[in-house]
């Protein structure tokens, strides 16, 4: 507007609150609520006596960029309850990032805001990982000072050539970020792009975190230059299609070696590049021992999955192997580590093999899997504590331990009266054991495999085991209570509170709980299991991240240590004052 | 899969299986190839810029040598060739494929011990199209999906089809690239919702208030094609700046319910709004939830325009159909209730004349939709030794009928007690009754010699017969008879012999470097080369002999890419 300079303070002031108002006034949320005479929650509006209704409250506010503070047009703004039926009123950002919300029934309600390109963000939670804070909006209400603040997405690009520098078409580029699982680094899946005829890619949408970024070209013939052909007296054979080698960034096919990047809000991150190597297709070849008992027409599967990492969503490759001799092959693999897992159910026995082979290039890969049955597991459940009205079910039940797949349901068995079960068919591999119910504010006091403790070690399972599970519950576990405060005295809600093992037991992963504090900054945890703890609070934790055994290592000071015992501990009080800001 | 990727594949597999075509009776020994001292060497070039294509696969038609890939220079050679005639061909994915011609191949007889050195085959490289598409103030729009299209004639009229596709990032770019010269359509639709401001509703339910969308838009901005620019692109034309600028219009939800046979109702429901112009049947079209309990459909987010809304419910031998012709405005429309139809049974039966009359056993019949409009399986059946057979499942509406395998021609087809047209019939809704195909074994024979001709346009490659592209097409003088057309190769010699053909009036072309049956489906094309071709009249049990000269290749792919 022209005028601006020309204009005075006073002036200005009041064109400044003539212009909010007419943009209030014009705002289509204003008009779109007037137009519905009666929102359907004003009719059962529940905390009135008299049956007037309630006078509707007003609120208004802005939608920002986190980092640049310039305001988003066209976010969508959404004002939620849940009080009675599921409701929701949308309001669109105007260029100047305002919206307003009219006609709102007083109550309890959520504020969220989705805008293209950014991160969605909800009122009052520091990140989408927090809880939302609650509005309470009276009668009558006016407010006018609601701020979202919304972080701007990332996006990953580069380009994909050959070894020769010629771009790679159709190449698949994906993040994989990390998180960890048994203890272990693992990677998984988000999203990714294909390059174009330049080889270009742009990942876009990309939430900040930590990724890996790998790039294959699965399916597309990797030319190799051979300008000159003699002819020969023989046909040639079919000829193996050269295939391109998979490549993480930056320029290794090691996931072990593979550079993290750290991606910001809103940054624009170039020049992510791959150069993918061409390798001739990999033969493997092998061959499956046989169960004795094998029906004479059976064939055997064998999975063929590539192992660079612990990795999700993979592609996995088959084979399958028949009489009389039981060999297979596939010869559309590239270089690199495999897991291979044979599977087959004969009579009623499901029997499995294991191997594991690295396949080179222009080698002979030659493999023998040999399948072994199931072992029948033994074991007895003992309770100890009051169990109440008894008669309790309890079962057990296996879950895989690794990462190989398993052929059919895992075991699980009811315990009998006298407590004994058997879990049948268990084939070897690494199996965890959980049992359920667990009594209330109960706990699995031990777990023992002959003389191993399988409670804190992991269980193997071996076609020689003779070993009896026995297990042992408690109904007495121990509980902790206590407060969250900051160091100025004030209650902190929405923070989260880690217990972790100390000692000996301090990776053991069942061990460690995590609980956030209520509104009023309490928590209680039941049926832990009794021995040396240490207290830790953080107001952002990643899930998971308690895996990493460095984790915690930084913080070790700032932990309360406390020791557990068994039985009820009645309102153990815990004034804790260190609050803890964790890494992004 | 882009075409010339599914090409080299193809070619590889033929290369490798022509290989082991085994003469010999006993498996697995194959009697040895012929070597020599030829060689063939030359380069592949880019056409446009005359620079070396790199990478590009190169075969030649003999069973003893594998592909060659061309180095920086651009370079390939083929060593220890017997005496011959070959055809090298060369391949690039970043060179798509002509859309009506033979990849470009060169010709080379080769003498004994001859070192043949200037071989030279240009590639045409693709065009790309690129631009951004931006929302109605102007501002980067994502998520929306481009698609290059052409025209391609077919037996039920011209339809657009899509070469390319690609969505627009983030930032509103879009690149379509590889696409093969000629004409083009540029087409956009955002498969998004435009938010808007309501009051309160439920969470999870729709409103009836009329939906924002924005407008699907042909380049440069028109929602239809009377409005839309055919744009010519050249080999290696890189055009930039198509940017769509996407209007935001009122859509609205159609919503109904199904009914009909309650055992053909789980079946595979699927109900769509096809736009009612036949040109962009294929491009225009809508789906929905469909609620398999209730037979409830809705259809949202639909522009305003002429559709017909299509029912169908399909299982194996089971088809059921529906069609409603819907006018979509700015106000949604009423719920339509659709009464599934059961598809008739048809009953029939094959008269053969002849004798002794030959084999009915095993003859297929089969039916051809020529509705644009249509989504479903193609009736078929096999026909019993007695002649009789039994169609499932036909819809109302236009077909044509054919009978695979057959001594002869269909001469008349009878539908109840009218006489129709084989080539095109109406099915009436809930018409059912027999079907009498009169079938004649007196055909024609034509035969004769092409001019014109080059020897060495015919190459032979190991044990396989003549690879050529010389062809004639024998068409229909009657427009509507026109899929009884016939194409036929030419032999080394020139001479060519067409038998089993219909009866009738004919034109007879010869066609050298062009897929014939891109003139067999356009017959506009053809009809403007009368001239060059020659007038063929054929008896039942009649013989004619004819003399015709090849149209110059040049000639013809002008006529087919203006035509695009």
């Amino acid at each position: 507007m022209r005028l601006w300079p020309h204009i005075r303070p006073a002036v200005l002031v009041c064109y400044i609150s003539l212009a909010m108002w007419c943009i209030l006034l014009a705002s289509p949320a204003l008009w779109a609520q007037s137009e519905s005479a009666k929102p359907p929650v004003a009719a059962a509006a529940p905390h009135n006596a008299s049956s007037e209704v309630p006078t509707p409250a007003f609120i208004s506010g802005i939608v920002l960029d986190r980092a640049t503070g310039s305001p988003l047009r066209k976010a969508q703004v959404n004002l939620s309850t849940d009080e009675t039926v599921p409701l929701d009123a949308q309001a669109i950002t105007s260029a100047d990032g305002r919206f307003a919300f009219a006609h709102i029934p007083p109550g309890k309600y959520t504020l969220h805001a989705d805008c293209e390109g950014y991160r969605h963000v909800w009122y009052g939670a520091a990140t989408p990982e927090h809880l939302p804070g609650i509005i309470t909006l009276e009668p009558g209400e006016q407010r006018h000072n609601f701020v979202l603040r919304l972080d701007a997405v990332a996006a990953i690009s580069g380009v994909v050539v050959d070894q020769d520098g010629d771009p790679v078409e159709q190449a698949s580029v994906a993040l994989w970020e990390h998180s960890f699982s048994r203890g272990k680094r693992k990677y998984s899946q988000t999203s990714g792009a294909q390059t174009n005829d330049r080889g270009e890619y742009r990942i876009t949408n990309v939430l900040p975190g930590r990724y890996i970024v790998k790039a294959t070209a699965a399916n597309r013939p990797a030319f190799r230059i051979q300008s000159e052909v003699i002819a020969t007296s023989q046909p040639p054979g079919p000829q193996p299609q050269p295939q391109y080698g998979a490549q993480f960034y930056s320029g290794t096919d090691r996931i072990t070696d593979a550079s993290v990047l750290t991606v910001a809000s809103g940054k624009e991150i170039e020049g992510i590049n791959f150069r993918l190597p061409a390798n001739s297709a990999v033969l493997l070849r092998g061959s499956v021992i046989p169960p004795p008992d094998l029906p004479a027409d059976f064939q055997i599967q064998v999975s063929i999955i590539p192992q660079d990492a612990l990795t999700q969503n993979q592609i996995t490759y088959g084979a399958s192997a028949g009489p009389p001799n039981y060999t297979f092959e596939n010869g559309g693999l590239i270089p690199g580590d495999y897991l291979l897992v044979a599977n087959v159910s004969a009579g009623d026995r499901p029997y499995r093999g294991v191997a594991r082979v690295h396949l080179n290039a222009g080698a002979d890969n030659n493999v023998t899997i040999k399948l072994d049955a199931g072992i029948d597991l033994y074991g007895t459940l003992k309770v100890e504590g009051d169990t109440g009205a008894s008669a309790t079910k309890y079962q057990i039940q296996l879950s895989p331990g690794d990462e190989i797949p398993l052929f059919g349901s895992p075991a699980a068995a009811l315990a009998k009266p006298d407590g004994t079960f058997v879990l049948k068919n268990v084939v070897a591999g690494i199996w965890d054991i959980g049992v359920t119910p667990i009594p209330h504010g109960g706990y699995l006091k031990s777990m023992r495999l002959g003389d191993q403790d399988v409670l804190t070690e992991e269980m193997a399972i071996t076609p020689e085991t003779t070993a009896a599970l026995q297990i042992v519950l408690s109904t007495r576990g121990g509980t902790l209570e206590g407060d969250v405060k900051t160091d100025a005295g004030v209650e902190t809600p929405r923070a989260f509170v880690l217990l972790a093992p100390d000692g000996k037991y301090s990776q053991v992963l069942s061990f460690f709980s995590v609980v956030f504090t209520d509104q009023k900054g309490h928590f209680k945890l039941v049926g832990l299991t009794p021995g040396k703890y240490k207290i830790y609070v953080f107001d952002k934790l990643e899930w998971g991240s308690w895996q990493d055994p460095e984790f915690l290592k930084p913080y070790q000071t700032l932990g309360q240590a406390l020791e557990i015992d068994e039985g009820a501990n009645p309102s153990k009080q815990l004034n804790l004052i260190s609050v803890a800001r964790s890494q992004p | 899969m882009r075409r010339g990727t599914l090409l080299v594949f193809t070619m590889l597999c033929g290369a490798s299986l022509a290989a082991q075509i085994v003469v010999d009776p006993l498996p697995n020994q194959q009697p040895p190839l012929p070597t020599g001292k030829g060689a063939v060497e030359g380069v592949v070039i880019n056409e446009l810029t005359h620079e070396p294509v790199r990478k590009a696969q190169v075969t030649l038609t003999f069973g003893g040598v594998t592909p060659a890939v061309t180095d920086a220079s651009g370079r390939f050679v083929f060593r220890n060739l017997p005496p011959g005639n070959y055809q090298v061909q060369a391949q690039h994915p970043e060179f798509p494929q002509p859309m009506s011609s033979p990849p470009p191949a060169v010709m080379v007889a080769l003498a004994e011990d001859e070192q043949k050195r200037d071989i030279v085959i240009p590639l045409s490289p693709g065009a790309s199209v690129s631009g951004r598409v931006l929302d109605e103030d102007g501002k980067p729009l994502a998520g929306c999906f481009i698609e290059a299209l052409y025209s391609q004639a077919g037996p039920a009229g011209k339809r657009l089809n899509s070469q390319r596709g690609v969505s627009a990032d983030d930032r509103g770019h879009y690149r379509l690239y590889g696409l093969s010269k000629g004409h083009y359509y540029f087409f956009t639709q955002c498969q998004r919702e435009i938010p808007g401001p309501h009051p309160f509703v439920r969470r999870g339910s729709h409103t009836d208030v009329p939906e924002l969308i924005y407008a699907p838009a042909f380049y440069p901005g028109s929602p239809n094609l009377s409005g839309a620019a055919r744009v010519m692109l050249n080999a290696g034309a890189d055009l930039r700046g198509f940017d769509f600028q996407m209007r935001v219009i009122s859509a609205v939800a159609v919503h109904g319910s199904l009914t009909g046979d309650s055992e053909a109702l789980n079946h595979n429901l699927n109900v769509q709004l096809i736009s009612r112009d036949a040109s962009l049947s294929n491009i225009l079209r809508y789906g929905g939830e469909l609620n398999q309990q209730t037979r409830t459909f809705r259809i949202g987010r639909v522009p305003p325009g002429a559709y017909t809304l299509v029912a169908t419910a399909q299982d194996n031998n089971l088809a059921h159909l529906a069609k409603a012709p819907v006018d979509i405005g700015t106000r949604p429309p009423e719920p339509i209730e659709l009464a599934l139809v059961k598809g008739a049974e048809w009953s029939g039966s094959i008269e053969i004349g002849g004798d002794p009359p030959p084999a009915l056993e095993n003859l297929q019949v089969r039916l051809s939709p020529l509705d644009p409009d249509f989504t479903g399986q193609w009736p078929n059946a096999k026909v019993e030794k007695d002649g009789t057979f039994s169609l499932a499942g036909v819809m109302p509406g236009r077909w044509r009928l054919t009978v695979d395998g057959l001594p002869g021609y269909v001469k008349s087809l009878s539908l109840g007690d009218q006489q129709v047209s084989p080539y095109d019939f109406n099915v009436a809704p809930g018409a059912s009754g027999t079907l009498r195909v009169m079938v004649s074994t007196k055909t024609a024979k034509v035969d004769g010699a092409v001019s014109g001709f080059r020897p060495e346009a015919i190459a032979v490659s190991g044990f396989r017969p003549a690879v050529n592209n010389v062809w004639v097409i024998l068409m229909p003088e009657d427009p509507a008879r026109a899929s009884a057309a016939r194409v036929w190769n030419v032999n080394s010699d020139g001479h060519f012999e067409v038998g089993g053909v219909e009866p009738g009036a004919y034109r007879l072309y010869a066609v050298f470097g062009v897929e014939p049956w891109a003139l067999q489906q356009n017959t506009q094309i053809l009809k403007a080369f009368e001239g060059r071709g020659t007038r063929v009249d054929l008896e039942e049990d009649g013989r004619a002999t004819a003399q015709v000269e090849i149209i110059p290749a040049e000639d013809l792919k002008r006529a087919l890419q203006e035509d695009e």
